[in-house]
């Protein structure tokens, strides 16, 4: 999701009056402190990072946050987040209180430097190594549910029909991990594809505390439902270390996400972070288990578009050697272009190229 | 795809005759072929004489062509021979073309279908027709148009067996042909529509995902809807960037169902795994717009689903994908998947 919105034009006061973190299990009662460290083989350590007061940043991404975790490029790190809402409002919308983490409400008690976004990102974590004009690679091996329920949700002012819709609702789905289901209503069930719908390293410094709500050159808030477990996010470097964060846990969305919210969910992930000094992008990418997938991000849906053919025919000709016109060609017969989400400020359109459509050796 | 950059001659099927019939019970079974006599060049028109007439239920084996004249086919590679004949015979003789570039076979006047009506057509089977398809852009066109001002085009032979088109060294395209325009006459005195932009009467859709086994719902803007088909694709992106796709002659199977009992302002469809509403206008943005109110009204109406719970079913469930860019009307459809309903769902 995406709420809190267009740099506080509006603040999505609407969901967010509390929080708070876990301390204990989220993940499993073994890892106690907030950050821990195991050795692994091959000198790459594996993390774990907690969501707790001192663990997370609310509603932004910015150059100067000082991070709570320093990894090396190969280093792996487990991450909770949590869902982008209030204990307060999750229990009036029906959410019992054994169910509110304990996290939620530690950080609702105790963050008091918010904004201007509303979403609870954890971190950031600084990668040794990563410069400015660097890529970071971000591999998600894996984004598992942390709550048997989500919400979706809308108000006035927010989402793509504002005026078709100029009131607030909000609704509590259960989700059922083992068939991978939301119960969304009798009848009717939403297969679980989860994902975060923010994942963004800090913008340049001369952008100060930029809101966690639009998308931008440092990824952020996608809300790009494709990015599943088993997806590589490359992402810009424009901050010393990086300072990757991550939070908006959804565990399914449709594109576009039209009404401001997907299934709202706390999720936690497993990452794999590696420096690429060799490759140089002006805009964040990925690979997914199934699809190269570009994208444009912008407050103009027309220029995403735009945005993301012209990411797509210069993959094709930077990674896959085609020549521009037959990139540009190939994307016209063989590449989709999605609408990712609507809602956040910036607009954003990816386009996604199956990888089975390279079947030899693609020169 | 729209242009007219592609397009210089044409001409039709030899074989039996253009028209035939065959009863089957009370419904009928034709055959359609694309000859000088059967094509509209470039339009949909309120006033386009009929060149066959079925009754609601009748099932109509229609052949299309590719957009492209044999000159351009021939110079881009084609050998002579797997040029059709029917093209070339449309090409030397329909000299009443435009104002866009597509040969559509029809129009075909559908018994009973009246203004205000909704005409169902089932596309129950999509074949290829040629081994061959191309894709191209030119000046002006395709929406990159400063980044390629030139003209550029290229022969991709199709497997039939394989059902790929083979790209280039390497690169292999998976096909699903379906049909770049399908389209009912527009109110008459919109006068004759250029058979580029998409509208309220469908035409040139350019959707991918209307593939065979899928139901079109196209409102009746004139008696008899007048239906008209074409524009071949063998395979397309969404988006369909460069202005066209995998362009290739295909043959269809359409069933026509006159529907009294639905009134729509839009198209939709029903594919065999999703539900489809479109949005169509010049502005990307509106075209959203659109797509996720006619899924609303989908989901109302047809679902029983109230207002609050149809957008928030949209906004988790349902794929906004930018159908075409290029068409002067851009599109923008949201997918349903049809699964998501798993019981009585009301």
């Amino acid at each position: 999701m995406s709420k809190t919105t267009i740099a506080g034009k509006f603040s999505l006061n609407f969901m967010i009056p509390a929080l708070a973190m876990v301390a204990v299990a989220l993940v499993g009662a073994q890892h106690a402190a907030p950050l821990r460290a195991a050795q692994s083989a091959g000198g790459a350590q594996k993390f774990t990072l907690k969501v707790t007061p001192k663990t997370v940043v609310y509603g932004y991404y910015d150059a100067k946050t000082p991070p709570v975790l320093r990894v090396k490029s190969g280093d792996t790190v487990d991450i909770e987040t949590l869902i982008t809402s209030s204990p307060k409002e999750l229990e009036d919308a029906g959410v019992p209180p054994a169910q509110v983490e304990q996290s939620l409400r530690d950080i609702e008690k105790e963050v008091t430097d918010r904004g201007p976004g509303a979403h609870i990102l954890t971190g950031p974590v600084y990668i040794e190594g990563a410069e400015i004009g660097d890529v970071l690679e971000v591999r998600i091996l894996a984004a598992k549910l942390a709550v048997p329920y989500a919400y979706n949700g809308f108000a006035p002012g927010y989402g793509f029909l504002p005026d078709d819709f100029p009131y607030e609702k909000i609704k509590i789905i259960p989700l059922d991990e083992k068939r991978m289901i939301a119960k969304f209503a009798p009848g009717i069930e939403i297969p679980l594809h989860p994902f975060f719908g923010s994942m963004g390293d800090a913008p340049p410094m001369g952008s100060g505390r930029v809101s966690s709500n639009p998308p931008w050159i440092q990824a952020g808030n996608l809300d790009n439902k494709d990015l599943i477990a088993g997806t590589t996010l490359y992402i810009p470097v424009h901050a010393k270390g990086a300072l990757f964060e991550v939070g908006d846990g959804h565990a399914g969305q449709g594109d576009g996400e039209v009404d401001i919210t997907a299934l709202e969910t706390s999720l936690v992930g497993t990452f794999q972070f590696i420096v690429r000094k060799d490759l140089h992008l002006k805009w964040p990418r990925a690979e997914t288990p199934t699809h190269y997938i570009t994208m444009g991000l912008n407050e103009n849906l027309t220029v995403c578009a735009e945005l993301a053919v012209r990411e797509m025919i210069d993959f094709l000709v930077t990674e896959k050697h085609l020549s521009r016109d037959d990139a540009y060609m190939l994307a016209s017969t063989a590449a989709d272009l999605h609408i990712t989400e609507l809602v956040d400020g910036n607009k954003g359109v990816h386009m996604m190229l199956p990888k089975s459509v390279f079947v030899g050796p693609s020169k | 795809m729209n242009r007219s950059f592609i397009l210089t001659g044409i001409g039709i099927l030899i074989t039996t005759s253009s028209l035939s019939a065959q009863q089957t019970n009370a419904q009928a079974t034709y055959t359609l072929k694309p000859t000088p006599k059967t094509v509209a060049w470039g339009y949909y028109d309120a006033k386009a004489t009929p060149v066959l007439r079925v009754k609601s239920d009748d099932t109509v084996e229609i052949q299309t062509l590719i957009t492209n004249s044999p000159k351009r086919l021939e110079e881009a590679g084609v050998p002579p021979e797997q040029v059709e004949q029917s093209l070339r015979d449309i090409t030397d003789q329909v000299k009443d073309k435009g104002p866009g570039g597509h040969v559509l076979t029809g129009p075909i006047f559908i018994e009973g279908a009246e203004i205000g009506d909704v005409l169902e057509v089932r596309i129950q089977t999509i074949k290829l027709a040629i081994p061959y398809a191309y894709n191209a852009f030119g000046p002006g066109r395709g929406y990159l148009p400063d980044d390629f001002p030139y003209a550029k085009m290229k022969i991709i032979p199709l497997d039939e067996k394989r059902m790929v088109a083979k790209f280039a060294p390497g690169i292999e395209i998976p096909l699903h042909p379906f049909f770049g325009s399908m389209g009912d006459a527009p109110p008459e005195s919109a006068g004759r529509f250029n058979s580029a932009p998409p509208w309220i009467m469908a035409g040139n859709l350019d959707n991918k995902d209307l593939v065979a086994g899928t139901t079109l719902y196209i409102p009746v803007h004139a008696p008899g809807a007048l239906f008209e088909v074409g524009d071949g694709h063998a395979g397309q992106g969404d988006g369909e960037v460069d202005i066209t796709a995998l362009e290739t002659s295909l043959i269809g199977t359409f069933q026509f169902i006159v529907r009294k009992d639905m009134h729509l302002k839009w198209p939709r469809a029903e594919t065999p795994t999703h539900y489809i509403t479109m949005g169509l206008n010049d502005d990307l943005n509106a075209c959203a717009t659109l797509a996720v109110r006619e899924m609303i009204d989908f989901l109302v109406t047809e679902k029983h689903l109230s207002r609050d719970d149809a957008y928030m079913l949209a906004s988790t469930a349902a794929d906004l994908h930018i159908t075409e860019l290029v068409d002067g009307n851009k599109g923008v459809h949201m997918m349903l998947p049809k699964s998501v309903f798993v019981g009585a769902s009301k």
